[in-house]
Parts: C-alpha cells; sequence; structure tokens
C-alpha cells in the first residue's frame, strides 16, 4: 500500500464516518423532535 | 418519514454508490499524485453542496429579516431552514477541511499550511460554528435577528473562498470549475466528479430536509409551551379576581 492508498482509505473513513455520526444525531432529533409536539400539529 | 423522503434517500444513495463505483475503479489514477488524486472526488462535491447551503442560510436570514414583523409563520420557517442550512455547511466545511489536509499530506507533505485558500475556508468554517453557536446559547427574542444578521456578514467569505486561488498565488492547486485556459481535470477524470457532485448534493438536501423538520417542530413545541403558560396564567389571573 503505497502513502497515497492510505491517505485515500482515510479519507473514505473521515467522510463516511462524519455523515454517519452527523446523521444519527439528526435522526434521533428528527424523533424526539415529533414527541414533543401536542397531537394534530404537525408540520 | 414521508414516502418522498424514503424514495429521495433510494435515489441519493444509488447515486453515490455509482459515484463510488467510478472514482475508485473507472477513472484512472491520477499520474502525478497516484490514488491520493482520487480524494479530490469527494473534496470538490463536498465544497459545492457547503456553498449551496451557506447560500441557502443566507437567503432563509434575508427572508427572516424581511418578514418577522408582517409573516411571523413564513419567517419562522426561513429561520428554521437557516439554521438546518448552516449546521449542514459546517459539516460539509468540516469533511471539505479533513479531506484536503490528507490529500496535502500525500502529495505536499504537510497537514496545512497557511495559504489564502485554506487559511479563508478554516475561518468561513469557524464564522459558522460561531454562528451555531451563538443560536445555541444565546437566549430572548432577538436572538434569531442578531443570528440573521451574523449570517449574512459572515457569507461574505463564501465568495472570497472562492476566488482566493484567483486573486492570490496560492499553493493550494489552480480551480477544477472556472480556472484559466487549460487547467483544471482530465475530461477522462470528469465522471466521477459528476456523480459525486449530483449524490452529496441529494445527500445535502435530505439531511437538511429532516433537520429542517425536527428544528420547525420545535419551534412550534416552544411556542405551543409558551401559549400553554399564558393560558395557565390568564386562568389564574381571572380566578383571583373573580375571589
Amino acid at each position: 500500500m503505497d502513502i497515497g492508498e492510505s491517505h485515500l482509505i482515510m479519507a473514505y473513513a473521515a467522510v463516511i464516518g462524519i455523515h454517519v455520526i452527523y446523521l444519527t444525531w439528526v435522526v434521533v432529533k428528527f424523533r424526539r423532535s415529533g414527541k414533543k409536539l401536542k397531537p394534530g400539529v404537525a408540520p | 418519514m414521508k414516502l418522498w423522503r424514503w424514495l429521495w434517500l433510494a435515489v441519493t444513495l444509488g447515486v453515490l454508490a455509482e459515484g463510488f463505483r467510478v472514482a475508485l475503479f473507472v477513472v484512472p489514477p491520477d499520474a502525478a499524485q497516484g490514488q491520493a488524486g482520487r480524494i479530490i472526488y469527494y473534496h470538490v462535491p463536498t465544497w459545492a453542496a457547503m456553498g449551496l447551503m451557506f447560500l441557502i442560510n443566507l437567503i432563509c436570514s434575508l427572508v427572516y429579516l424581511g418578514t418577522r414583523n408582517r409573516n411571523h409563520k413564513l419567517a419562522m420557517k426561513a429561520d428554521a431552514l437557516a439554521v438546518s442550512s448552516a449546521e449542514v455547511g459546517v459539516i460539509f466545511c468540516l469533511i471539505g477541511l479533513v479531506t484536503g489536509s490528507l490529500w496535502g499530506r500525500a502529495v505536499w507533505g504537510i497537514w496545512w499550511t497557511w495559504d489564502p485558500r485554506l487559511t479563508s475556508t478554516l475561518v468561513l468554517w469557524l464564522i459558522y460554528v460561531a454562528y451555531l453557536l451563538l443560536r445555541r446559547f444565546a437566549a430572548g427574542p432577538q436572538m434569531r435577528t442578531l443570528a440573521a444578521v451574523m449570517a449574512i456578514f459572515g457569507y461574505v467569505d463564501v465568495p472570497i473562498v472562492y476566488m482566493s486561488t484567483r486573486w492570490w498565488r496560492t499553493q493550494h492547486p489552480a480551480p477544477v470549475f472556472g480556472g484559466a485556459p487549460g487547467a483544471g481535470m482530465a475530461p477522462s477524470m470528469m465522471p466521477a466528479i459528476w456523480w459525486n457532485l449530483a449524490g452529496w448534493m441529494m445527500w445535502a438536501v435530505f439531511i437538511v430536509s429532516l433537520r429542517y423538520v425536527a428544528e420547525y417542530r420545535e419551534q412550534l413545541a416552544e411556542t405551543q409551551a409558551g401559549l400553554s403558560a399564558l393560558e395557565t396564567e390568564t386562568a389564574a389571573v381571572a380566578g383571583a379576581a373573580r375571589r
């Protein structure tokens, strides 16, 4: 594995890792926000 | 989650998978940079998605300032979209900085240099992080107005970042799009850029739509809580007056 290949793998890990962490946080926020509303009110 | 959002997600993941395949297995490795050159297929689309998000943030901030005293509902929706797009933009900006740093380490031999493009981008990231911190920790009715004004001034750095490689001599490579004649990428590499550009733009729209709904629901819940507290207080005052 050359130096470029290892950096490419690290870049893939960073892209996927950051997006997965953020997506998880957004989904949790999305689900919690639905429970905060009174019934019958939905955007 | 609504059906259209599931469909959008399915198409987005399909486009991203094709982008991954083309970037890794179809286009040839860069003659000078080797495998590290493939980082650009994520680096460039990330910046494009970030630019779109910060542009949405700017437009929504202007709409909020223009409508906050006339159309409360529209203003709150614009504000919810402004904060959502800023947040997603910050995530894309972070990924752009990280992938750029990894590419720099492989090709230049250094993680970071205080080059105008890199420095102006770091400043941009810090501006929008500050915007999000302001929204998170400032309280009171003026918070949204202050944040909208900050977003408008913050956006000034976006064209500076874009033009930095044209205005100054930088270590950062020449622009891929709209650069000097002969600059940019070889046509054989462009499919990887196009697929990833489409995929990450679609991903940005998907994630910002989820985040927007969450933000708007929280605003509605806050309004409901405020109205309930007001009703309780009004009933208590009326009860006291009758006694």
